[in-house]
């Protein structure tokens, strides 16, 4: 007990002191610009902090639910449907940039749409179905956008940022406003999903034993799905679909702190919000040109976790 | 007027149409009683108790649970009756032994998860009967093949369940373990009035530990009755295609089968 | 007899292929499709881009493909005596071209001279240098009426709002700003279209600044945050109605191109 109350007690401080470098820390080194830190740096610490927090929540969920522990945000189509929506936006010829996480969001809609009619029948499901439909929802928007692309006479900058996952993306008034509604939505999310962490620890032993155990399996299901899946739209609608964070953070956190729900949940979003910083503030200050977030994050994702592999092995 | 922990009456049940399984088998189980059901592969044993469990539905039937029917009842309530021991067990994350038969308190936590103190003195307390406290810290991939089992069976404990449903525990654990078990669930069946539906292949565990004893052939019904009515070398040979030789166990006066 | 087959000899030889090769050319730039066009030898250009829009007439002309991956195929089957293309991008195109021994003629102007002492190049090709001397004169006599800001205006360009994409180290079109008095605030970085920060935007505070893509609106950048900051935004300096072939094209239409930019900044000095 008490050394989990440690181990949680450095991880908050470092938090806190990795929140205070990224506010001040620039290409040149530390700069206290008043404009700069509030108005360019915050916005996207707090991106970093809420859509690291929630890929790495949801792709815990998802691990659980589907009773893969390869699962991420993403296998349920929702970035390819974000990356296709953009390419919706840009058929409208007044995209004004601001619109396209509304466009994104509207993708993913239509992916978490298609994956659900596909998935379930007569309302019920089972998790190789619904891996099943997100695979090949996920292809048929990667290759609509990659059809997108090769017939557009500009380059899409903005879906392959997209696909990569950038927290450039500069607000204003209008987007700022969407945000915050997005975001206290998925708070809302995150909170009915932690009422459900025993739940999940019986669904990740099994349909069967889950169901034994007293949990109405296709409720369950249903209600994660969705709930899961919006979560990850809201987050890759600003901030693109990071690579790794998912994935890898809630098998971290297992690794430390146990594989209770009650436990990986908090943590999992507590860990993925560090991670994501880290990786923004390396990605943008250690070379003059930005680098591609999901660059940075399996760069040293995938090293420190073949030595987790290691020690565990 | 004995009270039944389960009436089933008249069940009709088939994985793929044009191949049913179950077609019109009625039997009634007695409460507090240990009844075993044994037949050759395939015979639909494990189907059979998925169907009392409420894992699968029948499309036509009944299923009564002290008197109670089983597929009107809600997962919830379904859990705080039966205590399901599947015959594989897959963990892909690695729980403690704690956590894992905290699980069985998933019936009973509030709406947010909550664990209240009367969940852990439960846990506590099956850990004790199963002998597993002492691992409670442990993680499950750590553990033997006979500690998983009676920390699952502590999970199962810690549902409070009326009913166990065993499918086939008994397989990958040698003799001793196995007797062991036998003579656990037994004091538990005891204790807390249990109702204990076992599966088996082993004729002779079956023997020693049953009050009643269920031959399935193929889905069709082929005999109910004490141990003696049931281990008997013709109807077994029927059955299993093998003749048997069947002495009395000079301890415990059971048919002992001799293959 | 002996008369007859004269005559069918006669008639061979009068089939055989004419030994003067005619000038067949094929663009893969639309710059050089405006150049040829402005040196009305457009009965020489066989083969062009989907790109090549300007004039009207180019558009009629037959199609090999788009910049970046061009049909070879088509562009054998037109046998051109030479293929124009410009680096760094189509540098690999070259080489294919190259190997099939197609003569190919690299258009990569890095200045206004360049692209005058260019202009003239192509003219000789098609032995129109007389010609070309004539538009680069009236060129270069346009270009001398345009006139030069007193004091340098740092000048933002943007061709992508999100990721913010600007034009770095291009120097064809950081000879052209600074042909007017503007400084293109990221002339130093080491790409051509780097993706910046909007950090470095707001920092290096751009008096003017220039959006040329499609979908811009000038609120799209004021109400950026952050943005209020910035000379350009604070004093409405934003610009977004500039074509953006006037200016990223080495073609005599950036003369034109300067002269609309420089009349956007009549009231400057």
């Amino acid at each position: 007990m008490k050394n989990k109350k440690v181990k949680m007690f450095f991880l908050f401080s470092f938090l806190s002191l990795l929140i205070f470098l990224s506010l001040f820390l620039g290409v040149d080194g530390f700069s206290f610009d008043k404009t700069i830190v509030l108005k360019v740096r915050l916005p996207r610490v707090i991106l970093g902090f809420l859509s690291g927090g929630s890929l790495a929540y949801a792709g815990a969920v998802l691990q659980g639910l589907l009773e893969n522990p390869l699962c991420d945000p993403y296998i349920l189509g929702i970035a390819s449907g974000a990356a296709f929506g953009v390419c919706l936006g840009y058929l409208t010829k007044k995209l004004s940039y601001f619109f396209s996480p509304l466009f994104a969001f509207l993708g993913s809609f239509i992916a978490i749409f298609l994956v659900y009619n596909l998935a379930f029948y007569k309302g019920k499901t089972n998790k190789i179905a619904l891996i099943l439909a997100g695979v090949i929802i996920s292809f048929l928007f990667s290759s609509l956008t990659m059809l997108f692309m090769v017939f557009s006479k500009r380059p899409l900058n903005e879906i392959i940022y997209l696909i990569m996952g950038n927290l450039a993306f500069v607000f204003n008034k209008f987007t700022l406003t969407i945000f915050v509604i997005m975001n206290f939505i998925s708070i809302i999310f995150l909170i009915i999903i932690y009422s459900k962490a025993f739940e999940l620890n019986c669904l990740s032993l099994g349909t069967e034993v889950a169901e034994s155990l007293g949990v109405n399996y296709q409720q369950s299901i249903r209600l994660l799905f969705f709930l899961t899946s919006f979560l990850v739209a809201i987050q890759v609608a600003f901030a693109g679909a990071i690579s790794f964070v998912g994935l890898i953070i809630p098998h971290l956190t297992r690794f430390i702190f146990g594989a209770n729900y009650k436990t990986v949940l908090p943590l999992s979003f507590i860990l993925g919000a560090i991670v994501v910083i880290i990786a923004d503030l390396i990605a943008r200050t250690i070379a003059p040109i930005e680098l591609p977030i999901s660059m940075v994050t399996t760069f040293f994702g995938a090293p420190f976790f073949l030595y987790l592999l290691r020690r565990n092995l | 007027m004995p009270i039944f922990a389960y009436e089933i009456k008249n069940l009709y049940f088939q994985y793929r149409k044009e191949e049913p399984l179950f077609e019109g088998l009625s039997i009634k189980i007695k409460e507090k009683e240990w009844f075993s059901i044994i037949g050759p592969n395939g015979s639909g044993k494990t189907t059979l108790l998925k169907l009392m469990a409420g894992l699968l539905r029948p499309q036509k039937g009944a299923i009564i649970l002290f008197n109670n029917n089983l597929f009107s009842l809600t997962s919830k309530e379904r859990a705080k009756f039966i205590g399901y021991f599947p015959q594989e067990s897959f963990f892909i994350f690695d729980y403690t032994v704690k956590e894992i038969v905290l699980m069985g308190r998933n019936p009973y936590v509030n709406w947010f998860s909550q664990v209240s103190k009367k969940d852990i003195e439960v846990v506590e307390r099956c850990m004790e009967l199963t002998e597993t406290i002492n691992l409670k810290d442990k993680k499950i991939s750590e553990l033997s093949s006979g500690e998983r089992k009676r920390v699952i069976l502590a999970r199962i404990l810690a549902q409070e369940p009326k009913v166990l449903l065993l499918d086939e525990f008994t397989t990958h654990l040698d003799i001793s373990y196995q007797l062991e078990f036998i003579n656990l669930l037994k004091r538990l069946k005891e204790a807390k009035d249990l109702t204990i539906v076992f599966l088996t292949h082993d004729l002779n565990l079956a023997s020693i530990s049953s009050d009643r004893i269920l031959l399935i052939d193929k889905g069709k019904y082929v005999a109910c009755d004490i141990p003696e009515k049931i281990l008997k070398e013709d109807l077994i040979a029927k059955v299993y295609k093998i003749k048997p030789i069947v002495k009395i166990h000079p301890l415990n006066n059971r048919p002992l089968i001799i293959f | 007899m002996k008369k007859f087959l004269l005559f069918i000899l006669f008639l061979l030889l009068c089939n055989q292929p004419s030994k003067e090769k005619k000038i067949r050319v094929v663009s893969l730039s639309p710059a050089v499709t405006e150049i040829i066009f402005a040196l009305n030898c457009e009965e020489y250009l066989v083969g062009n881009t989907i790109y090549c829009d300007y004039p009207e007439k180019a558009k009629e002309i037959y199609k090999v493909g788009d910049l970046i991956n061009p049909s070879l195929e088509k562009i054998i089957k037109l046998k051109p005596t030479l293929v124009f293309l410009t680096y760094p991008l189509q540098k690999n195109i070259d080489e294919k071209l190259k190997a099939l021994n197609i003569k190919t003629f690299n258009s990569s102007p890095k200045s206004l001279n360049e692209m005058f002492q260019e202009i003239i190049k192509i003219g000789e090709i098609f032995n129109k240098k007389e010609r070309a001397e004539k538009l680069v004169d009236s060129l270069r006599e346009e270009l001398n009426k345009i006139k030069k800001l007193k004091k340098k205006l740092k000048v933002y360009i943007e061709i992508n709002a999100n990721p913010p994409i600007t034009i770095g180290k291009n120097s064809f079109l950081n000879d052209l700003l600074e042909f007017i008095g503007l400084e293109n605030i990221f002339a130093d970085k080491l790409t051509d279209y780097p993706v910046v920060k909007h950090e470095e935007i707001i920092l290096k505070n751009p008096d003017y600044i220039i959006l040329f893509h499609p979908t811009s609106k000038v609120d799209d950048v004021s109400s950026r945050f952050g943005y209020e900051k910035i000379e350009a935004v604070k004093y409405h300096k934003i610009v977004n109605n500039l074509n953006p072939d006037y200016f990223l094209r080495n073609s005599p239409r950036v003369i034109e191109g300067i002269k609309m930019l420089r009349n956007i900044l009549r009231d400057e000095e």
